[in-house]
């Protein structure tokens, strides 16, 4: 349902169906409840005077009640007094003849009888002996002696007998004046009794105001002791003798209040109930109105949405359709609702639908066609652009990137395979694995091979021979491709080059090797130099001081030989290290020789044998002088062996050599040690003019 | 040099190696037992030569011999049941897997070591 703007006041209110049914509902419905209210108000009134009188009737009968019982004393007042006891005033035979009458009268509190000075002469209330009140001051008293009539007294407490009580009094006539007063009174308490005979019903409550309008009785109260006045009360029934108004009580209940005024005693009798007593006839009449009403509308409206239900989906129905055509579509489905109005829009917007899609579709007929050719033209253009980009990123990897299809032929090779086998890159397409890389590579690669094409991604490494004899490490591995069934459809081949790497592992290793070889040998080297030292040693210190100077001389020759990357040395640099030691010594060395490169372990054990030479000399032979001098010379002379050196040691002006008894390190390490090292020859002469000693030794021919 | 009467007594064991200081601490450790050490040999040539021609009891080869393996020389003295052992600064890795499970002498090495070796080799199993 769409909201519509008001724009006119005229324009009719809308609503859905259900509303509208609803509201024939409450059309039809109200004026019959609203007639049904008025009839039952209008009893309601009725029934209320009914209540009314009926309680008014009831404060009537209280009364006349009460009247009867003031007016059977009056009248038995009056037949008294005209007794002869009191013409000759034997107060004595009155005495008796009242105490006969009181006793017939229960509710008499006894008899009086009143001078008209107010002294009583007889109480038929007092004891014997008690002296007699004067009630002169009585208003009914009074009042007797002023009317001459019998007269009702108000609300009074007895001076004899002190109980509520009121008064009756009567004039006693002789000889045309007032003789005497003759009265007797009549206790509350009677009169409540009576009234409570009177209104049997709980609800209902009665009492009376005496002719000063104080309460004088009240049938839910024994005690009217306290003279209490109801102002409220006093306002209502002053200028009328009968009536009924209405009140809220002391709890604020309402209250329908009746009263009756006699003339007799000036008294007003009430009776009052609460107001719920006046209602409870009509209420039974609404309530069954209330009931009655609402299963009324209930049911109409219970049959209105049965109808509803009949209408409402139909229409609801059609207006789906009508919105589904107003979005566009068109398919509009054809209805048999069982309402014949609604059907045949329904056919209307289902033809509409059908016309509207027709046209459709030949729109987009033409349209479809547009959008496809241009999209097969935007996905070649991509697909061009993407093998171009792909195309150059993998002729950019420094690696062999190539797809392989099952016939072990070529599909892709990027251009590393150009570069390595010379072959341009789009004749490699297309070509068998084998024709590239040879029939021995195929069968070494051919167990990988099944395995990628059995789905497996495959890694490996081994030599690559490529053509012109150039050999490669690679690490190779395949990767298969499934197709959409997910059968391998060939694999991708990935070769990474690990020539480099494999040479520069494998050198650091052979480094590695060789260091601990040679740290080893040192090590155990200098293991023997210790003990060889010891052994000629005659003390630690001596120990000591030559074992230090033999690994420093060791250490040079290290140090030497690291600079050169152990690849060799200058025999120049070897003998200048060699003899620092005894550099203050350096004018009596004479060395010459031209320079000559020496491999590691010449340059290692010609070192050695120099400082043993050196130390032999300080010790013992030219340099122990200051006159003694050392000539280390050297030649060189080509042959078809290699270079041979002719090295010779002279010591001169010396004292004169004693071959040693011995032989100690020094010579052991020359005569020994010295030509395996060299793989040469030495000649130590401890001749008497000075120590000589020849060293030849042939040097590789690759080292200049 | 008074060596008291062992096992060793009197045996003659072939030395190759070719770092001369070496050879000396070999031997001095040798004839301080009462063995003849028979060499120096720094050269496999040399070595060869003497394997087939020396009369040894035993003998010690240093596995690289200015970077010439020394197995050839192990072969003929295997050959001809002269017992050997290794001297080598890679221990038993640094030996061909045929070669494995010889006795091998670790450098640096100790006197006890040595002969400790030279004994095993010596003595008839």
């Amino acid at each position: 349902m769409k909201l519509r703007k008001w724009t006119a006041i005229a324009r009719p209110y809308t609503a859905s169906i259900r509303a509208h049914l609803v509201l024939i509902v409450f059309a039809s419905t109200l004026p019959i409840l609203g007639f049904a209210a008025y009839l039952l108000v209008w009893n309601n009134t009725i029934q209320r005077e009914q209540v009314e009188l009926q309680l008014l009737n009831t404060a009537r009968a209280a009364r006349v009640t009460v009247d009867a019982e003031m007016q059977a004393a009056i009248t038995t007042l009056e037949t008294l007094r005209l007794t002869s006891a009191l013409d000759t005033s034997d107060l004595d035979e009155f005495r008796r003849q009242a105490r006969a009458v009181a006793d017939q009268h229960q509710m008499w509190t006894g008899l009086i009888l009143v001078e008209p000075d107010g002294q009583q002469v007889i109480n038929l209330a007092a004891q014997p002996g008690q002296p007699l009140p004067n009630i002169a001051d009585y208003e009914i008293f009074k009042r007797v002696l002023a009317t001459g009539k019998p007269a009702v007294s108000e609300l009074l407490v007895g001076r004899v007998l002190p109980q509520p009580l009121v008064g009756i009094e009567v004039p006693v006539f002789r000889e045309g004046r007032i003789r005497y007063v003759l009265g007797t009174s009549l206790l509350i308490s009677s009169l409540r009794d009576r009234l409570r005979q009177l209104v049997a019903s709980p609800e209902l409550l009665a009492g009376a105001l005496d002719s000063k309008h104080i309460v004088a009785v009240r049938t839910d109260s024994e005690d009217v002791t306290r003279r209490t006045t109801l102002p409220w009360l006093s306002n209502a029934i002053r200028n009328q003798p009968e009536g009924i108004f209405y009140s809220l009580d002391d709890a604020g209940s309402r209250l329908a209040i009746a009263f009756n005024r006699s003339d007799l005693s000036g008294w007003t009798i009430f009776v009052w109930a609460p107001e719920s007593y006046l209602e409870n006839a009509a209420n039974r009449s609404l309530r069954a109105l209330y009931i009655g009403g609402a299963a009324l509308v209930l049911s109409a409206l219970l049959l209105t949405f049965l109808i509803v239900r009949r209408i409402e989906r139909p229409v609801a129905r059609l207006s789906a359709a009508a919105d589904a055509y107003v979005r566009g579509m068109t398919d509009i489905p054809s209805m048999a609702t069982g309402v014949h109005e609604v059907d045949k829009l329904a056919e209307t917007l289902r033809e509409a639908g059908l016309e509207r899609r027709r046209l459709a579709d030949e729109r987009t007929q033409v349209l479809v066609e547009e959008e496809r050719r241009e999209r097969a033209e935007s996905l070649a253009a991509q697909a061009q652009a993407s093998e171009m980009q792909f195309r150059a990123l993998a002729d950019a990897m420094p690696v062999l990137l190539s797809y392989v299809g099952t016939d072990l032929c070529y599909r892709f090779a990027n251009r590393t395979y150009e570069d390595w086998y010379g072959i341009p890159a789009e004749r490699i397409r297309g070509m068998p694995a084998r024709d590239l890389i040879g029939d021995e590579a195929m069968r070494q690669s051919q167990a990988y091979i099944d395995r990628a094409l059995a789905g497996e991604v495959v890694r490996f490494e081994k030599p690559l021979a490529l053509p012109g004899g150039d050999v490669r490490h690679v690490a190779i591995h395949y990767i298969p491709r499934r197709g959409a069934e997910g059968s391998v459809e060939g694999f991708y081949a990935l070769l990474v080059d690990l020539t480099e790497r494999k040479r520069a592992e494998d050198h650091r290793q052979l480094l590695l090797n060789e260091l601990n070889h040679r740290v080893k040998n040192t090590l155990t080297t200098v293991q023997s130099v210790a003990r060889q030292t010891a052994r000629s040693a005659s003390s630690f210190r001596e120990f000591y001081e030559a074992f230090e100077s033999r690994l420093l001389s060791l250490a040079e020759t290290h140090d030497v030989l690291t600079r050169e990357n152990w690849r060799g040395a200058s025999l120049r640099e070897i003998v200048q290290v060699s003899l620092s030691p005894w550099s203050v010594e350096s004018g009596r060395f004479e060395v010459a020789g031209p320079d000559v490169r020496v491999s590691a372990r010449i340059a290692l054990a010609l070192s050695m044998a120099l400082h043993e030479l050196a130390t032999n000399a300080v010790k013992y032979g030219a340099l122990s002088v200051p006159t003694g001098g050392v000539a280390l010379t050297w030649e060189v002379e080509d042959r078809d062996s290699g270079r041979v050196v002719m090295l010779r040691w002279r010591e001169q002006g010396g004292p004169p050599v004693m071959p040693p008894t011995r032989k100690g390190f020094g010579s052991r390490l020359l005569e020994r040690g010295l030509p395996e090292e060299l793989d040469g020859e030495v000649d130590l002469q401890y001749s008497s003019a000075g120590v000589q000693c020849a060293i030849r030794f042939t040097v590789g021919q690759e080292t200049p | 040099m008074t060596a008291e009467q062992t096992a060793l007594t009197g045996k003659r064991i072939m030395v190759v190696e070719d770092e001369a200081m070496i050879w000396m601490l070999i031997e001095d450790s040798l004839v301080d037992h009462g063995c003849t050490a028979v060499g120096p040999l720094s050269r496999v040539d040399d070595a060869l030569r003497a394997a087939e021609t020396e009369t040894v009891d035993a003998a010690l080869l240093d596995v690289n011999l200015v970077g010439v393996p020394v197995y050839p020389v192990a072969d003929v003295l295997a050959r001809r049941g002269i017992p050997y052992g290794f001297l080598t600064g890679y221990g038993e890795m640094g030996l061909r897997d045929e070669y494995r499970g010889r006795p091998v002498l670790k450098k640096p090495f100790t006197q006890k070591g040595l002969i400790e070796l030279v004994t095993t080799l010596v003595t008839p199993r």
